[in-house]
């Protein structure tokens, strides 16, 4: 205890202020903030993209659609990811791009017999009308119903589209991201519930929606229901600068297509 | 440092302005976050009335803000939390100070002390994959329950209580052990009723900060408790707190929902200050209680000789002790079980490629020890010396008060009211963008109130002898702080550290919004890259479901520097105070 605590104290503290005083430096940078489920396929483009422009620093931030969507108002970053459309006033201020489109994948136990439901079968389970699997000629258990948060793009994704103006049971399990999903269902035999298609593995089955298979070529189609919207969020001051809307020519180009849909994402309707 | 070595004399007045500088930076910092909290949640409040506010009906995309069932969540979970974490790390706290000898006590503290450092998100995921179906199985309902969450966060609020507590069990002088044995007072005996009654200040204040740990608790509540808006029958259903709430809505809420989440975080602050006059309550009315029990008391019942009595509570302590360790030593070879196998070389080393699928973690680790290490150096300054000025400059006043309860109010803030107050300041206004300043910042703002609480017990700890003696002897104010009461209360203000660091190492929702969460392609060249530390790693990576085995490899890492920083600060410890000696 010889150092003296005051000479720590304040140099420390001359440090912490100067250091604050600072600007910071700014090169060739370009940020995405927002969303955590677009940030996988953000990182991937990023990745493709950085070997054209290797001079260019790309930064990949999370934080959520809402986080993103400040950020981009505020400059912090030139494009804001956001996986719900965006409100009338965030309207006002920023353009939303759609970049890609993510199906929804309806999932339960790989050991679960049911492997097909009706639209119309999987709204009463989770307005919680059906209670047991038996229903569905599955085994005699309750059903665990996992969703997501209020908000969640996905969510109202799956709102809108399968449970119409039914509310979800209040006593669905909620999770609040599809990782997480994905675990509680691979680790529940009698749960349901649904997650980006990207994200369908071995550890948990995609169940058909009125025989329809969870897939790419039948959201094209039109014959499977469940999809949602990601969108890059951009101030209109951003939109002129060539960095930004050379990225997104790019991501909406061939290769930021093929690489989306390597991502188990759709690319938007050409 | 060294080129601004101070004089040997500081005169005495410099010392007392430059400690009123700190405490008073303490007071602005702590203050800040308050009316952040409050510009963003009160207009809801007053728009919406409080009747509704309070009112049981939560459906926010539709206008409905009622936060009582989560009200009743969050206490229903930190109630089970303390009903599993308070024997368990009492009973440590007691075997470790008065029963255990001084070599197991060496290896059984720092062990303990692993438990704190682990990262909620690693507690929430080993909850999903091994807690929730073992309830599942053996007990029934849904497995995601208000039991699930009150067992994780018990034992993740059981290294707090048992560092405070041991704490203040060592502060006790010995010669009130001596005097109850020399007065035929069996151990236990003593412990009972001389030992933790001369603790209980310390034991009170451990209890609180286990409160507020377990309340503020974001992540590994989120994971496990079900998260379903409804009013619990039984400890086999979900519940949703009131922090699990805020984390999982946050990310989405715009308007009206966002500010309804700030306007959670005052009720936070209302219910810890709300608990802090209970606790003050009880204290006063234990104290009375003892006073007439001194006096008469009434004739006690005697099932078991006395020692009989000490040999049945030695063994139920033991079996605390050994049942800490079990759930360490199970959480540890899952992790490392999981993980090891996939920590490479080449996964130390080398930089992430793929989002994280394929390469491996060094910049992520650099990153970590930058922005832990900034934390640190800036809050301990701040949080020692603002104890110091409460206890050694000031006669325990109001102002005092003002910043004890300040920080107490702090601890209950969840992680992510940080997180957004620190991406509101430094990330946007300030221009800092996601970097380690601003992730270091964010951190030594979300660990000061820790800091100043066990400070602040540490020094209250130092006989008051010692000062006397000290100033007797010609010493000035200054010279004896610096040279006989900091490093007598040594030993309180590093568990204080170690706990801190631990907080900061495992700290995810804080450092998404600060640090950031880009994949790093390199390592840090400079205070203003962004980075993502090991534990906003294994969250994304578990999280977004990229590659679990890279998760768990990324987990054991963390595990591992957690259980080194913990062995190392525990040996210079050691050898700081033979030194001392």
């Amino acid at each position: 205890m010889r150092l003296s605590l005051v000479a720590g104290v304040t140099s420390l503290s001359l440090a912490a202020s100067s250091m604050i005083g600072c600007v910071r430096p700014r090169g060739e940078i370009l940020t995405l903030a927002g969303s955590t489920s677009v940030q996988p396929v953000a990182e991937t483009w990023a990745d493709a993209y950085r070997a054209f422009h290797p001079e260019l620093a790309i930064q990949v931030q999370g934080g959520g659609s809402t986080a993103g969507i400040q950020a981009a108002m505020s400059g912090a970053a030139q494009i804001g990811m956001s996986s719900r459309p965006l409100t009338v006033e965030e309207r006002a201020r920023l353009e939303g791009i759609l970049v890609a489109r993510d199906g929804i994948a309806v999932v339960v136990h790989p050991t679960n017999p049911v492997a097909n439901l009706r639209l119309g079968d999987v709204r009463a389970l989770y307005a919680g009308q059906v209670r047991t699997w038996k229903r569905f000629a599955g085994r005699d258990e309750s059903i665990t119903l996992v969703t997501r948060e209020e908000g969640s793009g996905t969510r109202s994704a799956f709102e809108s589209l399968a449970m119409g103006a039914q509310p979800i049971a209040p006593f669905a399990l909620v999770q609040d991201s599809t990782g997480a999903v994905r675990q509680m269902v691979a680790s529940d035999p009698a749960a349901i519930g649904y997650l980006s298609f990207g994200l369908v593995d071995a550890s948990v089955k995609a169940i058909r929606l009125d025989g329809v298979e969870a897939r790419e070529a039948n959201i094209d189609a039109g014959t499977y229901p469940l999809v949602r919207p990601f969108f890059f969020a951009i101030a209109p001051g951003d939109r002129g600068s060539p960095v930004v809307s050379d990225f997104i020519r790019w991501v909406l180009g061939p290769e930021g297509r093929s690489l989306a849909s390597g991502e188990g994402l759709l690319p938007p309707p050409s | 440092m060294r080129m601004m070595r101070a004089p040997m004399r500081l005169p005495e007045k410099v010392v007392g302005r430059l400690l009123l500088m700190l405490a008073s930076s303490s007071i602005a910092a702590l203050a800040s976050i308050g009316v952040f909290i409050v510009r963003e949640g009160a207009p809801l409040i007053h728009k919406i009335g409080l009747g509704r506010f309070l009112s049981s009906d939560w459906h926010p995309t539709s206008g409905h803000f009622g936060i009582a069932l989560m009200v009743v969540g969050s206490a229903v979970v930190t109630g089970g939390a303390l009903v599993f974490g308070l024997p368990l790390g009492l009973g440590c706290a007691v075997v470790l100070g008065e029963m255990a000898p001084p070599r197991a006590r060496s290896i059984l503290k720092p062990l303990i002390e692993i438990l704190a450092g682990i990262p909620s998100v690693v507690y929430g995921f080993v909850g999903i994959v091994v807690v929730l179906p073992w309830i599942r199985r053996h007990l029934g309902g849904p497995g995601a329950s208000g039991l699930a969450a009150a067992a994780i966060l018990g034992v993740m609020i059981l290294p707090t209580i048992t560092a405070i507590s041991l704490d203040a069990l060592r502060a006790v002088p010995t010669a009130y052990r001596e005097g109850s044995l020399a007065m035929g007072a069996t151990r236990w005996q003593t412990i009972r009723r001389v030992v933790l009654p001369a603790a209980r200040s310390g034991i009170v204040a451990a209890v609180i900060l286990a409160i507020g740990r377990a309340v503020g608790e974001t992540m590994a509540v989120v994971m496990v408790a079900g998260n379903a808006v409804l009013l619990p029958r039984s400890p086999l259903d979900p519940v949703r707190t009131l922090t699990a709430n805020l984390a999982l809505e946050m990310g989405y809420a715009t308007g009206d929902h966002r500010a309804a989440l700030f306007a959670t975080a005052i009720v936070l602050f209302v219910i810890i200050v709300a608990l802090n006059a209970l606790a003050g309550l009880a204290r006063g009315r234990r104290r009375r209680r003892r006073a007439r029990g001194a006096l008469g008391g009434w004739p006690r019942l005697r099932l078991l000789t006395p020692a009989r009595a000490q040999a049945l509570a030695f063994a139920v302590l033991w079996s605390f002790m050994a049942g800490t360790l079990a759930i360490l030593v199970l959480i540890l070879a899952f992790v490392l079980g999981h993980g090891l196998p996939h920590v490479t070389p080449t996964f130390l080393l080398a930089n992430p490629l793929a989002s994280g699928r394929a390469g491996g973690v060094l910049p992520i680790v650099v990153g970590t020890l930058q922005v832990t290490l900034l934390g640190v150096a800036v809050a301990t300054p701040l949080g020692v010396g603002t104890a110091i000025y409460l206890v050694e400059y000031t006669r325990g006043g109001r102002l005092t008060r003002l910043i004890r309860f300040g920080a107490e109010c702090l601890a209950g803030v969840p992680s992510i009211i940080f997180g957004l107050f620190g991406f509101v300041l430094f990330v946007l206004t300030l221009g800092l963008g996601w970097s380690i300043l601003a992730g270091g910042l964010t951190l030594a703002f979300m660990t000061l109130p820790l800091l100043i609480r066990t400070s602040e017990e540490a020094l209250r700890a130092v006989p008051a002898a010692y000062r006397e003696v000290s100033l007797s002897l010609g010493a000035s104010k200054w010279q004896t702080v610096r040279k006989i009461v900091v490093p007598a209360a040594l030993p309180g203000i590093a568990t204080g550290l170690i706990l801190g660091v631990g907080r900061a190492i495992g700290e995810t929702a804080a450092l998404i919004f600060t640090a950031g969460s880009s994949l790093p392609r390199h390592v840090p060249r400079s205070l203003f890259d962004g980075t993502r530390t090991l534990s906003v790693h294994f969250y994304q990576l578990a999280r977004e479901g990229i590659s679990i085995e890279r998760a768990y490899a990324a987990a054991a890492v963390l595990v591992l520097a957690i259980s080194a920083i913990n062995l190392a600060s525990t040996l210079a410890m050691e050898r700081l105070s033979r030194r001392a000696a």
